[in-house]
């Protein structure tokens, strides 16, 4: 389940708060430099499930989604929709889905269909995991829009859990992670110290120093995970509350 | 992958906040904790804090003995309340116990008296009233006003039987008018507060109650001063709600919390009503609410007024933000203080009893259905979301026996003072330019035409001339747009009815195809459709809005009017129905009945006893210059797969650059009837695709070719022809610069036949183009080969389309036959190998429209089939100037089914003015073979108005 994650294209993380690799792509425009390319199709190979999710959920059939998100990612990856959608471009997410969406008005015939992929090569994506993954993200009735925002949110947190999980494992410390992992999820307030230092065999105050350093971590991640979706990492927590709220309902 | 944990159904829920947990990657994580904890921060300041437990009832009951604890109301960042009754007096109360001072703090005790004594003295209506308050230790001993040791600071108040703004606003979504009447009543509260010199200082939806007569209550006043929270220390101690209340908070109140005054609370007060009329909160640089949501422009100042950052710039007195809502609202309400036999005010009792069926519904029952009963644009993921997080605040209403879940609310009969508020089928909201008129009937709206009433946003329809920026400007769409998006139900013949539904955010209803069953066949049919998104100016009821997809156009019918738009997608050569005009309401009805009783009862033909138009709305720019042209895109048939089709043009990389370089947006190509954006010196766009001409006996594909000119566009019958098998014909305008290498890119076929492009002026007008194809052999000589064909004459395209089937996209083929002879003249043959009615085919040939404008034809010929699946039939077409589909018939209820000897068939129909191209021929749809013979096509009548003088068009007979 984690490897699949791990084994994507490691990020070199020297420069990331220099550029984000949404800066990077922008600034390229419909040029394409080999830096661009990596930045857009590391961005689209992270990101590809809630477009797919999308368009599932937009009515389409399997097939037509598998279709659709990999046309879409042909015509994304040449470029065609990095002009134009300026109030959508500071944020990658919200760029996608405008793009996605305009491809998805235009796709108008089977004919169009047919001839998707023209000067692109698909991206290799798991369609096979993802309607697995479609189907058993919950049934209910979330708006196309919102289970875009809550797969995207879904889909960030796992980029974060999984460098988070594989940083700890490269200090030896993958089962004080599993262990600890719960705790990120609640307020400070309600961490029950003693029982994490219990569970690792310390005292109180030392499960305390590790648990905050690996909240503090957690959200250094995070924030460097959505930066790279932003073209101003300062928006990195608007960008949260937003995604947040994708959850509010 | 574990696909063994991917297929678990039994879900862990979230220890934080109870949502199911997620599978997969993220197991045992709950995102919306997770990005909670994300956004927050630790804080090293209070290290020994404990987070507060709220003390159980058992232990409430020991402290308080003179009451009696009826139960645990809920929990917010300011303590807990328990729902009490005071035995002495038969009165319930609310019971709120604070958290306990962590740290010894010798100015609480002080502080806590002289604020509590300030708001026991509060009295008035729309102000939850403080009866009593103390501190009790946790001895039991009550310690009213004292000091001393960790005790906990108690209210004893009022009990609210309602719920808050929160709960409201999760449950239902309020409309402006009830955003309206709820807001004047805070309002009266803050005002009287302020004048007693107590300011608020926190208020929030969760501080709102709604009470069940729909009165608005406000709680907590002075709490925050109470308790000494700055606001970061707020924002911590908000649990479960730690994005949500800094958000309400006056600038000030961050920045300079020693200076705030009563102006602090006349923000937060914004805040409030901004999100009440929006759903959102005014974050950064947010939009006017009249931007988001169909509401009074006015409102905009008022809460652009109440938000201003600095206090100096916002209302002075909240007074002034009542009356300038109800300047607008249209309405004076009395003040309830000053008259207190007032009738109840309906604000807020139609949400507030949704609210309460929906927490009913949650809590008790989950009662889906009983939901939609309620309000049909209610929300089915809140109200299956087991998520709903539970109260944050107190009050909360703990009894669900009160609500009625499966009568809807009946509509308020309301005192001449108030305003009626009405289930959506009845409600106007009116569009703003309309707002100075009359707004007391419901009907107000049906004034004024369609098409102001009506906004157009399609999601699956643009052209390319609109810029995607332009078209998405409002991409997230977020919940606060009223948005109407089409509920499609697709015929069989492939004309769709739609519904509009109301409210979309949450009504949204998702169908991930329409499976139909063809009439008496075994096969089901599946297809999604049209996809429309109205946004409705005036939240109009979704009966009322009718839309169906002809060939290559939407038809909206609403009250009686038609609009149309153009096309979004076909799916189906369908669109036999011919709207014209404005329709009468009785009409309508029919049509929407036959309609939605499915094609089995579609009457043979329509026929409408008044005069009936379509209006084309796609003129835009045609005249505007050399800036515009259309093109067709057909699809093609391809006898042999495997075949793995190509954009011709794309799928060359350098070719692909060369464009992107000049300009040309290939998005151009992408659709089946598009108007292109398009410079003189540009290459073009559109593809006609003549492939698949497949039997060696078919000597002749033609195709046809486009003239730009300035002024407009029309078919040119320049034609192409080609001899060989299995080739494919590109079609484009070239840029004369064009690199002759890319212009042979263009018309590869996977056969290695070349074709290639020249580009002419014409001698007579400057602006005018003329494409002419060269083909070449694919020896590689070039030979052109340009033959002008009369219009009379025109040989046969074939065309296929499937809505879901790939396959079946190359199993359609056509053919002369010569072994069948019926008359000797034309035989045609025409067979698909699909096995099911997946798809359609047709052959067809193409006229220029000019000498057909404004008369009645008859198209007819012999046909004969041979296991049709779905059905076969002749096929005529009138285009309109870009591509659009005008007028058509093609048999679909009445088409050929099985197999039939010869049978002779006709089509009559009028050629509108607007004509440009007809298009007659044979259709095919679901597999089967047919045959078409003695085609003849012919002028009827004369009768038909017309405003070109042509002369008549020669009657013609079809020579192969």
């Amino acid at each position: 389940m984690t490897s699949e994650h791990s084994s994507q294209s490691p990020r070199a993380s020297g420069d990331i708060f220099a550029t984000t690799h949404w800066t990077v792509v922008l600034a390229a425009g419909r040029r394409s430099t080999p830096q661009a390319d990596r930045a857009l199709e590391e961005l689209c190979r992270t990101y590809w499930y809630p477009l797919y999710a999308y368009v599932r959920r937009r009515g389409k059939s399997k097939e037509d989604a598998e279709d659709l998100t990999q046309g879409f990612f042909a015509r994304f990856l040449a470029r065609n929709y990095l002009e134009g959608l300026s109030s959508e471009k500071g944020r990658f997410r919200a760029f996608l889905l405008a793009a996605l969406k305009h491809f998805l008005a235009n796709e108008h015939d089977r004919a169009g269909r047919q001839k998707r992929g023209g000067g692109a090569a698909p991206l290799p994506l798991d369609w096979k995991g993802a309607d697995t993954r479609y189907q058993i993200d919950p049934a209910d009735q979330l708006s196309p829009d919102k289970l875009y925002d809550r797969a995207w949110a879904m889909t960030l947190l796992e980029q974060v859990i999984a460098r988070l999980r594989d940083e700890s494992a490269a200090e030896g410390k993958g089962k004080v992670f599993e262990q600890l992992k719960p705790f990120l999820m609640a307020g400070q307030s309600a961490i029950p110290y003693a029982e994490a230092a219990a569970r690792l065999g310390l005292n109180e105050g030392a499960a305390r120093v590790v648990v905050h350093r690996l909240r503090k971590r957690y959200r250094a991640l995070l924030r460097e995970e959505i930066s790279q979706t932003l073209s101003d990492p300062a928006d990195a927590e608007e960008e949260l509350r937003a995604l947040f709220r994708a959850f509010s309902d | 992958m574990n696909e063994a944990g991917m297929d678990r159904t039994t879900r862990e829920k979230c220890p934080q906040c109870g949502a199911t947990l997620p599978a997969g990657a993220l197991a045992g994580l709950c995102p919306a904790c997770l990005l909670q904890q994300g956004a927050a921060t630790d804080t090293a300041t209070r290290p020994n804090a404990k987070p507060f437990v709220p003390p159980t009832v058992e232990e409430v009951a020991r402290l308080f003995p003179q009451l009696e604890i009826l139960g645990f109301l809920g929990k917010g960042g300011m303590g807990a309340v328990y729902k009490a009754r005071q035995p002495a007096l038969d009165r319930l109360v609310a019971l709120k116990i604070l958290p306990a001072q962590a740290e010894p703090d010798p100015g609480f005790a002080e502080r806590f008296t002289r604020e509590a004594r300030a708001l026991a003295r509060l009295s008035h209506p729309n102000i939850v009233a403080v009866h009593e308050f103390g501190q009790v230790s946790g001895a039991g001993e009550t310690l009213a006003g004292a000091g001393g040791a960790p005790a906990l600071p108690y209210f004893i108040m009022e009990f609210v039987d309602g719920v808050n703004l929160r709960q409201l606003q999760k449950a239902v979504r309020l409309s402006p008018r009830e955003a309206l009447q709820i807001v004047p009543q805070i309002c009266d509260a803050l005002q009287y507060a302020h004048d007693e010199g107590v300011v608020h200082r926190d208020i929030k939806p969760e501080n709102v109650l709604v009470d069940r007569k729909g009165r608005v209550k406000i709680a907590d006043f002075g709490l925050a001063k109470i308790l000494g929270l700055d606001p970061e220390a707020l924002r911590l101690t908000g649990e479960g709600q730690v994005m949500g209340t800094p958000h309400y908070m006056a600038p000030e109140q961050v920045e300079r919390p020693l200076t705030v005054d009563h102006r602090a609370d006349i923000f937060s007060l914004g805040v409030v009503f901004y999100e009440m009329l929006t759903g959102e909160l005014p974050l950064g640089k947010f939009q006017p609410p009249s931007r988001k949501v169909q509401v009074d422009v006015r409102l905009d100042d008022v809460v652009l007024h109440a938000l201003e950052k600095e206090p100096e710039r916002r209302y002075q007195q909240v007074s002034e933000v009542k009356s300038a809502v109800e300047t607008i609202s249209g309405v004076t309400h009395a003040r309830p203080a000053a008259l207190p036999g007032a009738p109840p005010r309906p604000a807020g009792v139609r949400a507030w009893k949704i609210a309460a069926a929906v927490i009913v519904a949650i809590v008790a029952i989950n009662c889906v259905i009983a939901i939609f009963a309620l309000r049909p644009a209610f929300s089915k993921s809140r109200a299956t979301s087991n998520s709903t997080p539970g109260p944050t605040d107190a009050f909360e209403s703990g009894s669900p026996a009160l609500v009625e879940i499966t009568n809807p609310p009946t509509v308020v009969t309301s005192s001449p003072s108030s305003v009626p508020i009405n289930w959506p089928q009845a409600e106007s909201r009116r569009d703003d330019r309309q707002v100075s008129e009359s707004h007391s009937t419901s009907t107000a709206h049906t004034e004024g035409n369609l098409s102001s009433l009506l906004q157009f946003r399609c999601v699956a329809a643009d052209d390319d001339t609109t810029s995607p920026a332009e078209e998405l400007a409002d991409p997230a769409d977020p919940a606060g747009r009223r948005q109407v998006r089409v509920l499609r139900r697709v015929l069989l013949d492939g004309s769709a009815i739609a519904r509009a539904g109301y409210d979309l955010p949450y009504g949204w209803k998702h169908e991930s195809a329409t499976t139909l069953v063809a009439e008496g066949k075994p096969k089901p049919v599946s297809w999604s459709c049209i996809e429309l998104d109205l946004t409705l100016a005036g939240g109009r009821a979704w009966e009322e809005i009718t839309a169906t997809n002809l060939n290559h156009q939407i038809v909206i019918v609403f009250r009686g009017q038609v609009i149309s738009l153009p096309v979004i997608r076909t799916r189906l050569p369908s669109g036999h129905i011919t709207i014209k005009g404005p329709m009468s309401p009785k009409l309508m009805r029919e049509f929407v009945a036959a309609l939605n009783a499915g094609p089995a009862s579609t009457p043979p033909a329509w026929e409408f006893s008044e005069p009936i138009e379509v209006t084309l709305l796609s003129q835009r720019g045609l005249h505007s210059g050399v800036d515009l042209a259309t093109g067709r895109c057909l699809t093609n048939s391809n006898p042999e797969p495997p075949f793995t089709r190509e954009e011709p043009f794309a799928v060359d990389r350098t070719m692909y650059e060369w464009m992107l370089a000049n300009g040309l947006d290939l998005t151009a190509l992408w659709g089946s009837s598009t108007t292109y954006n398009m410079l003189p010196c540009q290459l073009a766009t559109s593809l006609l695709y003549v492939q698949g001409a497949s039997e060696a006996t078919l000597q002749t594909i033609t195709t046809n070719a486009y003239v730009i000119t300035a002024a407009d566009v029309a078919y040119n019958w320049d034609l192409m022809t080609m001899n060989e098998r299995q080739s494919s014909i590109g079609f484009g305008f070239l840029a004369p610069g064009m690199p002759k290498e890319l212009q042979l890119y263009l018309f590869r076929t996977r056969k290695g036949c070349l074709g290639i492009v020249e580009i002419l002026k014409a001698p007579a007008n400057p602006h005018e183009v003329i494409v002419r194809y060269k083909r070449v052999q694919p020896s590689g000589t070039v030979r052109l080969t340009q033959e002008k064909l009369p219009n009379e004459h025109q040989p046969w395209i074939v065309s296929a389309g499937d809505p879901g089937n790939k396959a079946s996209n190359d199993s359609y083929k056509a053919s002369v036959d010569h072994a069948i002879t019926h008359s000797g003249k034309a035989n045609m043959r025409f067979e698909s190998s699909v096995p099911a009615p997946v798809g359609y085919a047709r052959m067809t040939q193409s006229f220029k429209a000019e000498a057909y404008r404004g008369k009645r034809f008859r198209y007819s010929g012999y046909v004969r089939t041979q296991d049709v699946m779905d059905w076969a039939g002749l096929f005529f077409r009138v285009d309109g100037t870009n591509g659009n589909c005008i007028a058509i018939d093609n048999m679909q209820n009445r088409g050929i089914n099985g197999t039939t000897d010869w049978t002779k068939h006709q089509i009559v129909m009028d050629v509108p003015e607007a004509a440009i191209g007809v298009e007659i021929g044979l259709i095919l749809t679901g597999g089967g073979k047919t045959w078409i013979d003695d085609l003849s096509f012919e002028v009827v009548g004369k009768d038909v108005p017309t405003t070109v003088g042509l002369p008549d068009a020669p009657s013609l007979k079809i020579q192969e």
